[in-house]
């Protein structure tokens, strides 16, 4: 471990007392509390698991986190968000593992999901990106509806109240009717926030990208999900773009990290991802944004993660 | 009934109906037809022929012309589109009964001449307007692809719900995008002019006007097999000139002006008496031929050079002044080339997968009319697509692969820093940055805010910052000859950040 990791940790130590202390003063945020306190199940707050191809990286995470059928009811309406956003091969994972989706899919279903569907706004063509992912093959072949999302024509109009800045938006009129939303990022470094993780793959929901672009991109990143959080959130961080993202990576920007992350909690995981990264969490503006807000918390000394390595 | 009547029938439908689909529908769905079909045309075959592009399909206007020596101008009713469908468009008045009849029209020889040398001209001259305008495959194309666009577009609408409920996203694609309302008001308008003309005259534009048709005239004179008819049995009932779409039988005299003949065979199956075959033996004489072709041809040359001389130079004073050149596609190579093979049919508009090429108004010039370019309001030019390139079948863009492509500039990248939101507002927005394929756009980062820099050296003129940019701040200068952009080497990543490091990953996790 190099000398900047450890001064990092110490720092968080700092940080994770202070907020012990907090806690036990008993001002805790209502998030927190339910952090803490709601599972009371002995369930962890998130599972990192690494070392491991993604499927099986997947089975394990979901193993120790209560299984899919936690959060997919019996006769449930799914979306699952992948990241299939640019027109690049599977091989430069600037999209979300095809074998990955794949498992999620199936998982859905066999937890008794009546329908899984699988789309994403992209930023380039769309049926390019689809089909040179290899995503919308691997989604279908789990048993997914795939469906495009770059028409306007999809989208419904929402308010979103607690909002600063993403006030109203247009969203995807299938998570409309959903009734769990697994949210499939790929970790990477991205050119405009420094990273998209969970939280920044969310953008390919909605229908009006460049709003967020003129507005504050990573405030409305992080006001997105105080209209809707994900139901669960699975980070592919297998082969991670360490620099050159989202999408012009070489090769050698890329690193074979091997990590998987399952969590509820948004900002926690993309605090991890963060790290993954070689970032701290603060330095992503959306994450900052993110805890501020009590999305969730990038504090993760203050959760219960449970650490696999296959 | 007769047999060969019906051959035209039976052709012209399975013809244009597969004309119409390599015009509207996506490649994937109509697969290699959209590359060899347009191709099998006279003056597209023959243009590629004068590019050398190399393709086997360019000897088409070869075979094409020596099939007309020997069977006469087959290809006007069988093979060309706008010959069918103009025939399309005579059933059509005829069931919708506004016009049944037709009546024998004399052949308008000067017309005729001065049209063929003037698209001659325009062929050898390389100033191509008029086989832009006159050539019957380019017509055909602008009316297909903006008529029948915009409805094929909804219909995939309704079928796409259904369609993607059983994974299959190709008729998702036709639904994508908006209305191409220009191509639309094109197609329209030469449609209207077709509608008139077919009412006015029958296949007046393939008899009288259509250079192809003039040059088949010529070969088909000398045709063995031809529509005659046989003065001994024939009664001159005149049945045979009341269905003549071409006008060139003379029932009176019982003569066929068989060079203008295009085979249409309703005259064979009208006769009472049998009298009317397509044969080789000569059963009577039939033949009017135009003897002061000379003459004409001196008259039509100077005529053609008078038309074609303001032209040219329009052309140069307008390329001298021009402020804002169109982006040309990737293949053009260069203006001028572009200019002298550009037949404007829409084909590579009808495939492009992102929208963005467009059909242009004038900006190519006057001359240059409907020529495709680069609309970045409507898409962009994506990284890893080289299909415009591969279906255009005149070779007015070469074949470009897709490595070619990558480094292809057909323009360079100008930011305006007093629009972008980065420079203005101080805030991250970064959205050319993350579409850039080339660096060309990069970041720098000052008082912890993202700021666009850019490179135009390395820049291949794509748009898709143009096309993603939510202030108008980037635009693309065009090139007006393609050029060779520079590899550039990725910027140093922006924050410190702990080195990639290979090897296997370590037990410790990082958080």
């Amino acid at each position: 471990m190099s000398r900047d990791t450890k001064s990092m940790d110490r720092r968080d130590f700092l940080r994770k007392s202070m907020w012990t202390g907090v806690a036990s003063y008993g001002a805790l945020s209502e998030f927190e509390a339910h952090h803490l306190f709601a599972q009371g199940d002995g369930l962890p707050d998130m599972v990192a698991v690494k070392n491991g191809e993604p499927d099986v990286m997947f089975d394990k995470a979901m193993e120790a986190y209560g299984g899919m059928t936690r959060f997919v009811k019996k006769g449930t309406t799914v979306v699952v968000k992948p990241n299939m956003s640019w027109n690049r091969p599977p091989k430069m994972a600037a999209t979300t593992n095809p074998g990955l989706v794949k498992k999620v899919v199936q998982s859905c279903l066999e937890a008794g999901a009546k329908q899984v569907y699988v789309f994403d706004h992209t930023c380039a063509d769309w049926k390019m990106s689809y089909e040179n992912s290899g995503v919308q093959k691997s989604a279908q072949q789990g048993g997914a509806v795939v469906l495009p999302a770059n028409d306007s024509k999809d989208y419904v109009a929402v308010e979103n109240p607690r909002a600063q800045t993403l006030k109203s938006f247009k969203i995807h009129e299938r998570l409309m009717d959903a009734d769990v939303l697994i949210n499939v990022p790929v970790l990477k470094h991205h050119g405009s926030t420094g990273m998209t993780s969970a939280m920044k793959n969310l953008m390919g929901l909605v229908d009006d990208r460049r709003f967020y672009h003129s507005n504050g991109l990573n405030q409305c990143i992080a006001e997105f999900c105080l209209y809707k959080k994900p139901t669960l959130n699975i980070v592919d961080a297998y082969l991670v773009t360490m620099k050159n993202g989202p999408q012009r990576a070489r090769p050698e920007d890329l690193k074979l990290m091997k990590y998987l992350m399952v969590s509820t909690d948004i900002v926690a995981i993309d605090a991890a991802s963060a790290k993954v990264l070689g970032r701290k969490p603060e330095d992503i503006k959306h994450v900052q944004i993110g805890h501020d807000l009590k999305v969730g918390t990038m504090n993760l000394d203050a959760l219960k993660i449970q650490r696999i390595t296959l | 009934m007769n047999v060969l009547r019906w051959i035209r029938l039976v052709a012209g439908v399975v013809v244009l109906a597969a004309f119409c689909c390599v015009f509207v529908l996506d490649e994937q769905l109509v697969g290699g037809l959209c590359r060899v079909l347009p191709e099998t045309q006279f003056v597209p075959s023959l243009l590629s022929f004068i590019a050398v592009s190399g393709s086997v399909l360019a000897v088409s206007f070869i075979v094409i012309g020596l099939a007309t020596l020997l069977i006469g101008r087959a290809y006007c009713s069988f093979l060309c589109p706008l010959g069918i469908l103009q025939d399309a468009l005579l059933r059509l008045e005829r069931w919708l009964r506004i016009r049944r009849r037709y009546a024998y029209r004399k052949s308008r020889p000067v017309l005729r001449y001065v049209v063929l040398v003037l698209a001659g001209l325009s062929l050898s001259s390389g100033f191509l307007t008029a086989v832009l305008w006159l050539d019957p495959y380019s017509l055909f194309g602008r009316m297909a692809f903006g008529l029948l666009s915009t409805p094929v577009r909804y219909l995939g609408q309704l079928i796409a719900p259904t369609a993607e409920a059983h994974g299959i996203l190709v008729f998702s694609d036709l639904a994508k995008g908006q209305i191409p309302l220009f191509a639309l008001i094109v197609g329209l308008v030469l449609l209207l002019g077709f509608v008139a003309l077919t009412l006015l005259a029958g296949r007046f534009y393939c008899t009288t006007i259509c250079p192809v048709g003039t040059l088949l005239a010529l070969l088909s004179r000398h045709s063995p097999l031809r529509v005659r008819i046989d003065t001994d049995t024939c009664v001159h009932c005149g049945r045979c000139e009341r269905v003549c779409r071409s006008g060139c039988i003379d029932g009176k005299n019982g003569t066929v002006d068989y060079d203008r003949c295009v085979l249409c065979f309703d005259c064979l199956s009208v006769c009472p008496k049998g009298a009317i075959r397509y044969a080789s033996r000569c059963v009577g004489p039939s033949v009017t031929p135009v003897r002061q072709r000379r003459k004409l041809l001196g008259g039509g040359l100077a005529l053609a050079g008078l038309s074609v001389a303001p032209g040219i130079a329009l052309r140069y004073a307008g390329a001298s002044e021009h402020g804002r050149s169109p982006v040309m596609p990737p293949g053009a190579v260069s203006m001028e080339q572009f200019k002298t093979r550009c037949t404007a049919c829409h084909l590579c508009v009808s495939k492009c997968p992102t929208d963005v090429l467009q059909p242009s108004l004038i900006a190519y010039g006057v001359d240059g009319m409907l020529m495709p370019h680069l609309d970045f309001s409507r898409g962009y030019c994506e990284f890893d697509c080289n299909l415009c390139s591969q279906v255009c079948p005149n070779g007015a863009l070469a074949p470009v692969t897709i490595e070619q492509k990558h480094t292809l500039q057909l323009g360079t990248v100008e930011l305006d820093e007093d629009l972008c939101v980065s420079y203005t507002k101080n805030q991250d927005c970064g959205a050319c940055i993350e579409h850039c394929p080339t660096h060309a756009i990069y970041s720098e980062l000052k008082d912890g805010v993202h700021l666009p820099k850019v490179k135009p050296e390395g820049c291949i003129g794509c748009g898709a910052c143009v096309h993603t940019c939510p202030e108008k701040a980037v635009r693309v200068s065009a090139n007006m000859v393609h050029k060779q952009a520079a590899v550039l080497e990725p910027p140093e990543p922006l924050q410190p950040q702990e080195a990639p490091k290979g090897g296997q990953p370590t037990d410790e996790f990082l958080f």
